[in-house]
């Protein structure tokens, strides 16, 4: 431990504080952004943690398979959720197949607009497009008996018509499911009744007014598939208490355990790492020289020598201003208004159910975490990483999606950092042990940390309150 | 004929994302253009048989107008339950400025 920080190494000790009170001794997030040389924006100035019980968490939420099948009717159908972005469907005819659970949506682009429907055969069920991903149409033709309808889900024509008399195509329009665009994201829901995804998003359009997401393309896309539960991988996912363990290598240069959480509505919550500080963990904490060094970015290829820390500078302030030049060149942008914490710090948004977002420039990653058909642990795990779109002339086409099979590392992916790929390996490679503990475990639950876990109770609140309501309703 | 290449069209005939059906010794072939990469393939899909001409060109993946499965325009390999089986791949090249495919050329890679 840093000597000048000091921390008991059992807990249980209030100190009279009230619950979720206690902090990391020494600097906060807060504390190291306000000494930035280009202050960060307002909206990351704030924070709102918000104590949610301290109960332990059952691990057969993670385990079973009728928790999974309530989740599958209460949450999947019932939530919007992120299907595809709008560069994957940018013609008419282009659609994406999205699938969850045994859930399957087929987003099509037409002459009106982006349309979903159920991807299920109006004949006999088979699926109109088999399997998950883009592709392209100027028609929707079943491959069993060819049913066929136009892109506007109009039945447009049923080999031997005449031995269907009783088909009336007005009631044989496909299904639609809804569709709400945001911040090129397009995404779904099932349920009729739902909010409107503006509602839904709570604070998010407000917080990224000045992240436009819609202006960034996809540069890769990877797929992981975890051993574990859907929502075991998510949570490896939404705190950074786990660095200090998993990943000593990213303690020299990351603010760990003064990372901060906020909770905002039902849906929405963030975490907010300061980068090219010494973690609080450290005993020795670094010179800037060698936090500039080591810390992570998203992409050492990019940046050359220019680091060199001058006489008083701080290490993230040299890395935002090589950052901002570098970037803005790679990718035709102009980053000069941009702040340093929005180049170079891990900036994390979570949506209800599955989405995890960041707005930065350096670590522009979106995560989505989703079961697989019909398997309580198993999941997919898919990284994008959002560039901003060049000013001039066309993005590339979106990627197919690189899987990425349980044994192997992300550094398979072409494109993908050698430094990240290790931290998500060793961000993953625990989770099947986990996912086994749940069921090896004579406690019946998770205890979580009251503050840098509290995304997690937070996330768990809102699935309780959706699988409640669900069964008020029958 | 053999190892013969039989000039086909004009390159600048084929923009990037069109495909041409073109007849050769009675082999059924779909010349295209994947963002200016030129490739040919059988113009038959290995699902259930229809032609791809005019299927979407992108990232090298060309979809089959009627099921939509995709292929990878340079190995022929498609995609998914439904693509087991690959499509067949024509040698082709380009010269001054005409395509041309050999239908009896094994590919070198
Ligand atoms: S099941 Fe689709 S046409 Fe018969
Ligand atoms: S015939 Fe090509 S996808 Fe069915
Ligand atoms: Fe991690």
């Amino acid at each position: 431990m840093n000597d000048r920080i000091a921390m008991p190494l059992i807990p249980g000790d209030d100190a009279g504080l009230p619950p979720g009170a206690d902090r990391c001794p020494g600097p906060s997030a807060q504390d190291i952004v306000a000494r930035d040389l280009n202050p960060p924006p307002q909206v990351l100035r704030e924070s709102r943690y918000e104590f949610l019980g301290d109960g332990d968490i059952d691990y057969r939420r993670y385990t079973s398979r009728e928790h999974y099948e309530q989740e599958m009717t209460h949450i999947w159908a019932k939530t919007w959720q992120w299907a595809c972005r709008e560069e994957h469907i940018p013609q008419v005819g282009d659609y994406y197949v999205y699938e969850v659970g045994h859930h399957s949506v087929l987003v099509v682009r037409t002459e009106g607009g982006i349309k979903a429907y159920y991807n299920a055969c109006l004949h006999r069920g088979t699926k109109l497009r088999p399997e998950e991903g883009m592709g392209s149409a100027q028609e929707l033709r079943c491959p069993f008996h060819g049913w066929t309808w136009t892109l506007e889900g109009a039945l447009k024509s049923v080999p031997c018509a005449w031995d269907f008399l009783h088909v009336k195509p007005e009631a044989y329009r496909l299904p639609e499911v809804r569709v709400g665009l945001w911040g090129g994201f397009v995404f779904i829901n099932m349920d009729e009744d739902a909010p409107s995804l503006e509602a839904y998003l709570e604070v998010l359009p407000e917080h990224f007014r000045n992240w436009d997401l819609g202006q960034r393309y996809t540069e890769l896309h990877l797929g992981k598939i975890l051993p574990s539960n859907w929502k075991t991988g998510m949570e490896a996912f939404i705190e950074a208490y786990h660095v200090f363990e998993t990943h000593p290598q990213l303690l020299r240069g990351t603010g760990d355990a003064n990372v901060q959480y906020d909770v905002y509505g039902e849906h929405v919550a963030r975490f907010y790492v300061a980068l090219g500080v010494s973690s609080p963990h450290l005993e020795q904490p670094l010179s800037e020289q060698e936090l500039v060094d080591s810390m992570l970015i998203g992409d050492r290829s990019v940046v050359g020598d220019e680091l060199v820390v001058r006489e008083g500078e701080r290490a993230r302030t040299v890395m935002a201003r090589v950052l901002r030049k570098v970037l803005g060149e790679k990718y035709g942008t102009d980053l000069s208004g941009v702040s340093d914490t929005e180049i170079i710090d891990t900036i994390e948004y979570h949506l209800f159910p599955n989405m995890v977002l960041f707005p930065g420039v350096s670590l522009p990653m979106v995560y989505r975490f989703r079961p697989l058909k019909d398997d309580p642990e198993r999941c997919l795990f898919e990284i994008l990483f959002l560039r901003p779109l060049p000013q001039e002339g066309l993005p590339p086409d979106p990627p197919e999606m690189v899987l990425v099979s349980e044994e192997e590392s992300y550094a398979v992916v072409p494109g993908m950092d050698p430094l990240l790929a290790k931290v998500y390996d060793q961000d993953t490679a625990n989770l099947r042990a986990q996912q086994q503990g749940f069921r090896a475990s004579k406690k019946p639950g998770q205890t979580l940390g009251n503050y840098q876990e509290i995304l997690i109770r937070h996330f768990e609140r809102t699935a309780d309150r959706y699988l409640a309501r669900g069964q008020a309703e029958g | 004929m053999s190892n013969a290449f039989h000039s086909v069209l004009d390159a600048a005939e084929l923009p990037p994302g069109a495909s041409k059906a073109v007849q050769i010794d009675g082999h059924n072939i779909l010349v295209g253009n994947s963002a200016g990469e030129f490739f040919a393939v059988q113009n038959r899909c290995t699902h259930q048989d229809s032609p791809l001409e005019g299927g979407r060109i992108r990232n090298g993946l060309i979809a089959c107008p009627l099921h939509g499965v995709m292929f990878d325009v340079r190995t022929g390999c498609g995609k998914g339950q439904m693509g087991r089986v690959p499509l067949r791949t024509y040698a082709l090249r380009v010269v001054e400025g005409r395509i041309e495919v050999s239908v009896d050329m094994p590919l070198t890679a």
